[in-house]
């Protein structure tokens, strides 16, 4: 068995490799942010918006993410990526990465804010009444006292989630944007190398997650306190 | 007041009622698709049942190379994409002179992936066993198999209902995947509706009703396994 399918396309691939990597970058980042506002409003029961944000979480993980992408892509992103284009300014400027990035968020936003609204229910009611006692304010109960405890406790939680999203870029081959998986797609199709290609592919995500791991995990050696 | 115009009710009715039409056209590759899903799901989540109380037997194995080569394709298997197993199974192979169905190909990753999964939600069950138990077998001169198959393992299954209840309801959210080498199972028939015919919000919200029922219907089960067999946790009295 010979590479020399793989390291000839190598280039092609590599290109892959960094939409792969900037929709994941952009689409962490992202729904850390919205899973986190979502998780924060529906632990502290703000009376309607929490209910509704509860029925789209709910709706959210009952469905597959590639619906999602399929619905996203067809239906809305079209019309926003013409008349809101918000991610314009980071330098999205192809539609399906558009969509690819706004379903993606959407999806893991759900599950992240599952995740944060169990980390906050870990901590100790006595912490937040302490803080109450020495006269902080809602806001800062959350951001100094709860907020820091909780994220000890989910780590383990969101680091499987950050992988599952970076795994799951690979579906927005779906809807033709060319990240690894269709590069690698398009690839085999012309080179006929398929087992090749698809184990070269599949070590590529093996090591980029095994790095997430390692980020999230540190060596022993490395963990501080 | 007096005259209030009625007809924009008249317009969402034909709306609904042709969109009714549009899906009861469509009805033989619906109910096929359903019962694609159903099949695909039922039987890799036997598969994934087994294969990941094979991996968890060599997790908790005593032996220390066997526990770290375990873990590591464990590892390997949870950090692919679903998707590059898939047409690994089903691209791939056939190089190598393999040739499956691509109904065999979907349910093999599927049952691989989620058997990953699967082993570490019965190893936190296991993490859950007293150590007590394990002592008191070894004591009695078990063997390691009888030890884990008698005692360990069904103590571990009763420990992690819920956590194995969510990998099935993955498991069903996954079997959309099998669609991308052509089984046609629901999401197929979805997408060649949103994608072909441009029919998307009826196809979204068809979607989204039969995979809500699968999964709360996993759900329903999880709870009512676990109001029968869930160990009560012991109380500590200090």
């Amino acid at each position: 068995m010979n590479f020399d399918a793989v390291i000839h396309h190598l280039p092609f691939l590599m290109q892959g490799l960094m939409i792969t990597l900037k929709v994941s970058f952009i689409s962490i980042i992202l729904s850390m942010l919205f899973g986190t506002t979502l998780g924060i409003i529906r632990f502290v029961k703000i009376p309607v918006l929490s209910k509704l944000i509860g029925a789209f979480i709910d709706i959210t993980r009952s469905i597959p993410l590639i619906l999602y992408i399929i619905f996203i892509h067809f239906s809305i992103s079209p019309y926003l990526y013409h008349y809101v284009n918000f991610l314009r300014y980071i330098g999205i400027d192809c539609l399906e990465m558009y969509s690819a990035i706004i379903a993606i968020v959407a999806f893991t936003s759900a599950y992240i804010a599952e995740i944060i609204r169990s980390g906050l229910a870990s901590v100790e009611k006595q912490q937040i009444l302490a803080a109450k006692a020495l006269g902080l304010n809602r806001f800062q109960v959350m951001e100094s006292v709860v907020l820091p405890q909780a994220l000890v406790s989910m780590k383990p939680a969101l680091c499987a989630q950050f992988i599952t999203l970076i795994k799951d870029t690979s579906l927005a081959s779906a809807i033709g944007l060319i990240e690894l998986t269709r590069a690698s797609e398009i690839v085999y199709e012309t080179s006929f190398h398929e087992f090749q290609i698809l184990v070269f592919v599949a070590l590529v995500y093996m090591s980029i997650n095994f790095l997430v791991q390692k980020i999230f995990y540190p060596p022993k050696g490395l963990l501080v306190a | 007041m007096g005259n209030i115009d009625f007809s924009i009710l008249l317009t969402w009715y034909k709306i609904i009622l042709n969109s009714i039409n549009i899906l009861l056209a469509d009805y033989k590759m619906i109910l096929n698709g359903i019962y694609i899903t159903i099949f695909v799901s039922i039987l890799s989540s036997v598969f994934a049942f087994l294969i990941g109380s094979v991996f968890v037997y060599f997790k908790t194995s005593p032996n220390v190379k066997v526990r770290k080569f375990s873990n590591f394709i464990v590892d390997c298997i949870r950090n692919t994409p679903l998707l590059i197993l898939i047409y690994l199974f089903y691209k791939g192979l056939p190089s190598l002179n393999i040739v499956l169905s691509a109904l065999t190909c979907g349910v093999a990753a599927l049952s691989i992936y989620t058997g990953a999964y699967i082993s570490d939600a019965i190893l936190s069950g296991i993490n859950a066993v007293p150590d007590e138990h394990i002592q008191a077998t070894n004591a009695l001169g078990l063997t390691r198999f009888q030890s884990f198959f008698y005692v360990i393992y069904p103590q571990a299954l009763r420990h992690s209902i819920f956590i194995l209840g969510s990998q099935f309801m993955n498991l069903i959210k996954n079997s959309s995947l099998v669609s991308f080498i052509a089984v046609t199972d629901i999401f197929y028939v979805v997408y060649k509706g949103i994608a072909d015919n441009f029919r998307i919000w009826e196809y979204f919200i068809l979607a989204v009703v039969v995979y809500s029922v699968l999964t709360g219907f996993v759900l329903l089960v999880t709870n009512i396994l676990n109001k029968i067999y869930k160990i009560p946790v012991a109380e500590v009295n200090v």
